[in-house]
């Protein structure tokens, strides 16, 4: 019987990076008894969420599989018998609002498989925060950040995603034991030889190494600069400024401020989060230790000494933005 | 003999205003006894000045020196001698690139018994600031900072004395002081009359401004920018001249950042401070110069047209994004 390991992200933890990979492997990585199913739309496995959070992206795909609940069935039946190990993916599995997976009814689907295992990233809730606001700038809406801010303290949310650790585990711990869950610290694997790939690949118990075996992909979703992008959606909100516009907002601060990295948060919210995020990181860090005595999370990165905010940017950048877009000869 | 009154300007005090109403009102000043007289195209007189000032071919006379002796012989046969000769330029009180040798000028009038220069100056911070404006109808003048600090150091913005201490030296060169009438432009344009009353009150003529007709009413509709206006305008262009279309762009967003009400400076506080540093004790020096002939005499404090008026320092980020706004929806617009 195959063991099935559940990679739930969360968003902006290298999701993409892992799934392109493991998804251009796949042949590869069955030689080494780890399957990695192509059940489309894309090159992981989300379409697995629609059973409890509607997406009408996937309906196309589910029809062609005859439904979720064929789809799920035809994935059990297909790899619960084999031997080796099932290796899922998908960040919309820690979703919570507006809608979430039922952990306990996942746990029962996947009870064929002889163990389960659920790896999740646990990144600072700083920079998670802020790389969730990023990704849904990019999508064409353009959240105000204070509010952004204050209902990501109150409910650890951040756009539905959670950024209060705590609170995955909970949902986790509805279907599935404390041991069964994987939590990593994101900077620490990011750092280690073979990074989050090999993480992931270390929890399956296979020897596969993803330096110098797994073929590259090309480069997923880097993200954007992300004070670039704050001053350039600024520009165009309600519509997603053209790359001409981010460009130009890079440029002037990389002109300004060198290569020095950049926040959307103000000193005043970085302050807010920090204070805010200390006690449930703290009591994360407890939970995980139970069963994981070596896990810590890493401190948060995103300080007003070493970052640019946008209490920074003065008319200076703002003129050279202004400079640069008068130069563009076009604007789509 | 009939009196020569050489209006020397300078720029931007009005000078084609007072000529247009000169100009206009030609006949009804000579009923007053003064003759302005009609030399070539333009109503100003600016071709008497291109024996010595290259200024091409629209404003150059073929023949300035013989046109300054026509004045003279020419026109003095038809004059009483209770009359006034007025002649206006602006460009006499120019020094760059070249300048009127004023020795040779006052040699060429010399049948005048009786010669008088008015001069109206403005205070630095308004004339330097009106000239950068007037440049960026041209060209970019460039970076506001290196252009005031040139200005400073060389005390000329655009070839034009902006220390009239120096200006009034050079005059007298040609002219003794008390031929020499320096009127505050300020001043002037506040009192009823305005600046064209004390320009002809200085030249002797009894006649009430408001009887003069207006050259052209259109003329006096163009509203210049306001200055943060102009040097956003230019700062965003760099090296190119700043298109109307982005000029009025960034005249909107002065509005929308300060209030229709409020008027605006392009100097910063630090520069407004060196202006005041620089040009007070120049002025000072200038008025003890022409003491003994003008008493009262005083030129307007160098801050005194920029009082309550939004500073450069006051621009602040959002300012230039609500400008790029414009500017995204313009080219798109353009595009569409």
């Amino acid at each position: 019987m195959a063991k099935v390991v559940l990679h739930i992200g969360p968003h902006k933890t290298g999701t993409s990076y892992i799934q392109r990979r493991l998804f251009a492997n796949r042949a590869r990585l069955e030689q080494a008894g780890l399957y990695y199913p192509d059940i489309g739309p894309n090159p992981a496995h989300h379409i697995l969420t629609a059973k409890w959070i509607p997406n009408p992206d996937f309906d196309l795909s589910l029809k062609s599989h005859g439904g979720i609940d064929a789809l799920w069935t035809k994935i059990i039946d297909t790899y619960a018998p084999k031997d080796g190990t099932l290796i899922l993916s998908g960040e919309p599995f820690t979703r919570l609002e507006p809608a979430r997976v039922d952990f306990k009814e996942l746990a029962g689907l996947l009870s064929p498989f002889e163990e389960v295992r659920i790896v999740y990233y646990a990144r600072d809730p700083i920079a998670l925060t802020q790389s969730i606001w990023q990704e849904v700038a990019k999508s064409g809406r353009f959240p105000a950040i204070q509010g952004f801010v204050q209902r990501a303290i109150a409910t650890g949310l951040a756009s539905g995603v959670p950024v209060d650790h705590n609170l995955v585990l909970d949902t986790l711990e509805e279907g599935f034991c404390p041991d069964q869950i994987t939590i990593f610290d994101y900077e620490t694997v990011k750092a280690q030889p073979g990074g989050i790939l090999q993480a992931l690949l270390n929890v399956t118990g296979s020897d596969l190494m993803a330096e110098g075996t797994l073929k590259e992909t090309k480069q997923a979703n880097t993200s954007p600069d992300p004070l670039a992008q704050l001053l350039a959606t600024e520009l165009t909100a309600p519509a997603r400024p053209p790359h001409a516009i981010y460009d130009a907002a890079r440029r002037a601060l990389l002109d300004r401020f060198d290569k020095a990295p950049t926040t959307i948060f103000t000193p005043a919210q970085i302050a807010t989060l920090k204070a805010s995020f200390v006690e449930k990181n703290q009591r994360f860090e407890k939970r995980v230790q139970q069963h994981s005595p070596a896990f810590s999370m890493s401190p948060n990165r995103i300080d007003p000494q070493t970052h640019v905010t946008p209490r920074q940017v003065g008319p200076g950048v703002t003129a050279a933005i202004a400079r640069q877009i008068y130069q563009l000869e076009r604007i789509s | 003999m009939p009196k020569l009154v050489i209006h020397m300007g300078t720029h931007k005090t009005a000078t084609t205003h007072i000529q247009d109403t000169l100009y206009k009102n030609r006949r009804l000043l000579r009923a007053h006894g003064l003759v302005y007289p009609t030399l070539g195209h333009e109503r100003g007189h600016h071709g008497l000045a291109s024996g010595w000032i290259p200024l091409g071919p629209r404003y150059s006379y073929k023949n300035p020196e013989r046109r300054l002796q026509t004045l003279n012989r020419g026109i003095l046969r038809r004059m009483k001698a209770s009359d006034t000769v007025f002649i206006s330029s602006e460009e006499f009180s120019r020094w760059n690139p070249r300048h009127v040798e004023m020795a040779q000028l006052r040699g060429l009038v010399s049948d005048f018994d009786e010669i008088k220069v008015i001069c109206a100056l403005r205070t630095q911070s308004g004339f330097i600031q009106s000239v950068y404006q007037q440049v960026s109808d041209d060209r970019n003048p460039g970076n506001i900072d290196a252009y005031v600090e040139t200005v400073v150091e060389r005390d000329l913005v655009e070839g034009l004395f902006t220390n009239y201490h120096r200006l009034v030296r050079h005059i007298s060169d040609g002219f003794d002081l008390n031929e020499i009438r320096l009127i505050n432009y300020e001043r002037a344009s506040a009192q009823e009359g305005g600046i064209v009353g004390a320009v002809l009150q200085e030249a002797g003529v009894q006649i009430d401004p408001e009887a003069l007709q207006p050259f052209d009413a259109r003329r006096h509709s163009n509203v210049s920018p306001e200055p943060l206006a102009t040097f956003a305008a230019n700062f965003v262009a760099h090296t190119h001249k700043a298109p109307q279309w982005l000029v009025r762009a960034a005249g909107k967003t002065v509005i929308e950042t300060f209030g229709a009400e409020t008027r605006t400076t392009l100097f910063s506080k630090a520069q407004i401070d060196t202006l005041i540093e620089t040009y007070e004790p120049k002025n000072r020096a200038l008025e003890r110069l022409i003491a003994a002939t003008q008493p009262k005499f005083r030129m307007t404090p160098i801050d005194a047209p920029l009082q309550g008026r939004a500073t450069r320092d006051q621009i602040d980020a959002e300012f230039f994004q609500a400008l790029s706004r414009k500017m995204i929806k313009i080219k798109q617009e353009a595009r569409g």
